[in-house]
């Protein structure tokens, strides 16, 4: 599947595993991506692949998930408070010069 | 049953220093926890997302996680996001000011004291008390 495809309501559904009146009632709500040419409703499956992305990352979960690999990535890098307020004293220096 | 009326979100500024320090200390953490639950909502001008991800860079957290807390700052339902902020602010108190200022923030949310008087501004430990039944 190509990353450019143009995707029908049938195709949408199979992919994002919904039923197609699901996927045709949010398109008509606009709460999925597409768009109507004449009378058929059509979308990228780029652009699906980055809504169906960014809604993941907007939920508490994702948020949590966020939060927890960022705090690993601290770890990694054995920082404590006084690196973390160093980092922030630059941070004034910086805005100041 | 009539539903009660929701109360929108309180609008506030959160200093660098509150998301640097979310990952050590946990009431910083449980500021960030009342912006993903909706009880808050961030006003985030450009130039404070700059420092945010600056900040969170500068920590040692990677491209692909730095585009998630940008996404989180930038979208329309969590933030405020004032993509026309240019103010020349040349200190990052001025800066956060500045964005109190354009988003009609109520509070500036920091873990460091104001040098001045200043109604807006407000430590972590004495802004979570308004929000004491989260978990």
């Amino acid at each position: 599947m190509r990353d450019d495809e143009i995707m029908t309501v049938e195709e949408v559904a199979k992919y994002l595993k919904l039923k197609p009146q699901t996927v045709y009632k949010w398109a008509q709500e606009g709460r999925i991506p597409g768009t109507k040419l004449g009378k058929e409703w059509r979308f990228r499956r780029r652009i699906l692949d980055e809504w169906i992305d960014t809604a993941i990352t907007l939920s508490k979960a994702g948020f949590d998930v966020m939060h927890q690999q960022s705090l690993l990535a601290v770890r990694r890098k054995a920082l404590g408070e006084e690196d973390i307020n160093r980092i922030l004293e630059g941070l004034d220096r910086e805005q100041a010069s | 049953m009539n539903k009660l009326p929701e109360t929108a979100p309180r609008r506030v500024v959160v200093a660098p220093d509150v998301v640097a320090k979310s990952f050590l200390v946990p009431a910083c953490r449980t500021v960030l926890e009342l912006w993903r639950d909706a009880r808050i909502q961030l006003v985030v001008t450009r130039e404070l997302l700059v420092i945010y991800l600056k900040v969170l860079r500068d920590l040692g957290i990677p491209d692909a996680q730095l585009h998630r807390w940008a996404v989180w700052f930038t979208a329309k339902d969590k933030s405020v996001f004032v993509s026309e902020s240019d103010s020349g602010e040349t200190s990052l108190r001025e800066i956060l000011h500045e964005a109190a200022r354009l988003g009609n923030a109520e509070r500036i949310v920091s873990t460091e004291t104001s040098p001045d008087v200043d109604a807006t501004w407000i430590l972590v430990d004495d802004f979570l008390p308004d929000y004491s039944g989260h978990s």
